[in-house]
């Protein structure tokens, strides 16, 4: 599903190693908390994944996409193939939460039909379908990264990305966000949360991968203390 | 792409200029200007043309027959004319029709020239009008050479003249409009670059969410299209209104100003509009799409 083979990248502007030799192997099915401090790395992953930069060396290959020998062309297909969430929500500001959650089936040419049954399914899941025709700036955080988590899995991926889906919003509703990830996760979806929060990691627990100065040095599954409802 | 979809596109084509009204809106005030510029300078063109034309219309050339001509020698003479190809109008006037002519253009003292008509001094004469006013001196030394002819009246000269003077006013309104779409394009291109920088994270967004090049491109570019098709009707109802209050000044007749003497026949709005239409439409259409093309690609990149 997700594996990186000896992937090492070197930013060109400031000669920083940010990742180095990075070996790392997700399976269909995982809930992988990725953890580290600021400039371990964290970003680089997200952005390699993304296929934002290529590896300067290795392979990253993500659901049968080899990253660093993908054409552009082919980017936009790969990126329909996974959903993301952004740490700052990245809803566009003109459109309403349902026009954004919508969005990421018009940009896959899907039907009208298809749009008016799924994206209100969708965000009753995230429970905003009251907010439906409300704009970004109309909702609190907690809302918009609930539209941003709706927009990702509206095409049905079979991995979420979450960068940092708690860094700007209040504790309760970082547990609430957690929450429905982990609830995405047991209908099947790969999940990969990049965080900082080792506070929520500790809570939640499961497998853990921990990079430090670019290299992982821990890859273990924990336990957590947070009872699922 | 789907019907439904291309329906969404063209929508927020639409909708991008509702929100970026004052960005939409300096764009069509200056692709206007730019049009109204272009149009003007067709028009001016078009007007001197017409009016030189009309000058030239009047400008016969008149052969002398030479007395010692034979009646075979006139006739191929005329022939000759007849068929050169930049002549018309071909007219032989024997001396005697010349002279009648002659007492018709002194009306009541006509009688003076009585005692002419039984040793007429006037020439056998041939009367012709060119096709091609450029072509003239080449025409008028053909026909020097001519056997039979004792001397050709023209006005090559001043036909040379109007010709240099109508190519001159030709090119320098070519120049004018050639530099004119450059420097709309350009603004225009950077008018639009700056509203895609506005909206650079939009684009972002998309591009993550895995929208194609031509999915994010395609509102961006209705909305170029849009705002040229909006600056050409705005300059066609400036052309319009302008032109016709000048034919009202020019055609009221109160007026005896070397401008108003000049173009004393404008061509009328009716016959020039659809080409003005055309240019102001393609023109606005041209710079409006080609200007968002250009603009985007660099945010695309990502």
């Amino acid at each position: 599903m997700i594996k990186l083979t000896d992937v090492s990248v070197k930013y060109k502007d400031n000669g920083v190693d940010a990742l180095k030799h990075v070996n790392l192997q997700i399976d269909k099915g995982e809930f992988v908390f990725v953890v580290g401090p600021s400039g371990a790395g964290k970003s680089t992953l997200i952005k390699l994944l993304l296929r934002e930069i290529k590896p300067d060396d290795g392979e990253v290959n993500v659901n049968g996409f080899s990253l660093g020998r993908l054409s552009r062309r082919h980017v936009a297909k790969y990126r329909r193939s996974i959903g993301v969430v952004f740490q700052d929500f990245r809803l566009i500001p003109s459109m309403t939460v349902y026009d954004n959650v919508a969005f990421a089936l018009r940009v896959i040419d899907a039907s009208a039909k298809k749009i008016r049954a799924r994206v209100p399914y969708i965000l009753g899941l995230v429970n905003l379908t009251q907010k439906a025709k409300s704009y970004p700036s109309q909702i609190s955080g907690g809302e918009q990264q609930r539209v941003a988590l709706a927009r990702a899995l509206v095409n049905n991926p079979s991995i979420l990305i979450a960068d940092e889906p708690t860094g700007n919003i209040d504790p309760e509703l970082s547990i609430e966000m957690m929450e429905l990830l982990q609830a995405v996760n047991k209908l099947g979806t790969t999940v990969v949360v990049v965080t900082h929060e080792h506070d929520l990691v500790r809570q939640f627990g499961g497998r853990v991968v921990t990079i430090q100065s670019g290299k992982i040095v821990f890859d273990d599954v924990i336990g957590g203390s947070h009872e699922g409802e | 792409m789907k019907g439904s979809n291309f329906g969404y596109l063209c929508k927020q084509g639409f909708k991008n200029i509702r929100l970026n009204r004052v960005l939409s809106l300096a764009s069509v005030s200056i692709l206007t200007v730019c049009l109204l510029l272009v149009g003007l300078s067709v028009l001016f063109s078009e007007n001197v043309s017409v009016a030189i034309g009309g000058l030239t219309d009047n400008s016969l050339v008149a052969v002398e027959v030479s007395d010692e001509a034979t009646e075979e020698t006139k006739s191929a003479l005329l022939t000759l004319i007849e068929t050169n190809d930049n002549t018309e109008d071909v007219e032989y006037i024997p001396k005697a029709e010349g002279l009648e002519q002659f007492k018709e253009s002194l009306s009541d003292n006509a009688g003076l020239l009585d005692a002419l008509e039984d040793d007429n001094p006037l020439p056998d004469m041939i009367r012709f009008q060119v096709k091609h006013l450029e072509r003239m001196p080449e025409t008028v030394a053909y026909v020097t050479s001519l056997e039979g002819v004792a001397s050709v009246q023209s006005t090559s000269e001043l036909s040379r003249a109007l010709v240099n003077i109508k190519n001159i006013v030709t090119a320098c309104c070519t120049v004018i409009v050639a530099v004119l779409s450059i420097v709309s394009l350009v603004i225009i291109s950077n008018v639009i670059r700056a509203s895609i920088f506005a909206r650079r994270k939009e684009v972002n967004i998309m591009k993550f969410v895995g929208a194609t090049n031509t999915f994010i491109r395609f509102p961006f570019f209705i909305e170029g299209i849009l705002i040229g098709l909006i600056a050409a009707l705005v300059a066609f109802g400036l052309t319009w209104g302008g032109y016709t209050l000048l034919l009202h000044y020019v055609q009221g007749g109160d007026s005896y100003s070397w401008f108003v003497n000049t173009f004393a026949s404008l061509i009328p709005f009716e016959n020039v509009w659809q080409q003005i239409a055309l240019i102001y439409a393609a023109g606005g259409v041209a710079v409006g799409a080609i200007g968002t093309v250009t603009s985007i690609g660099s945010h695309l990149k990502v």
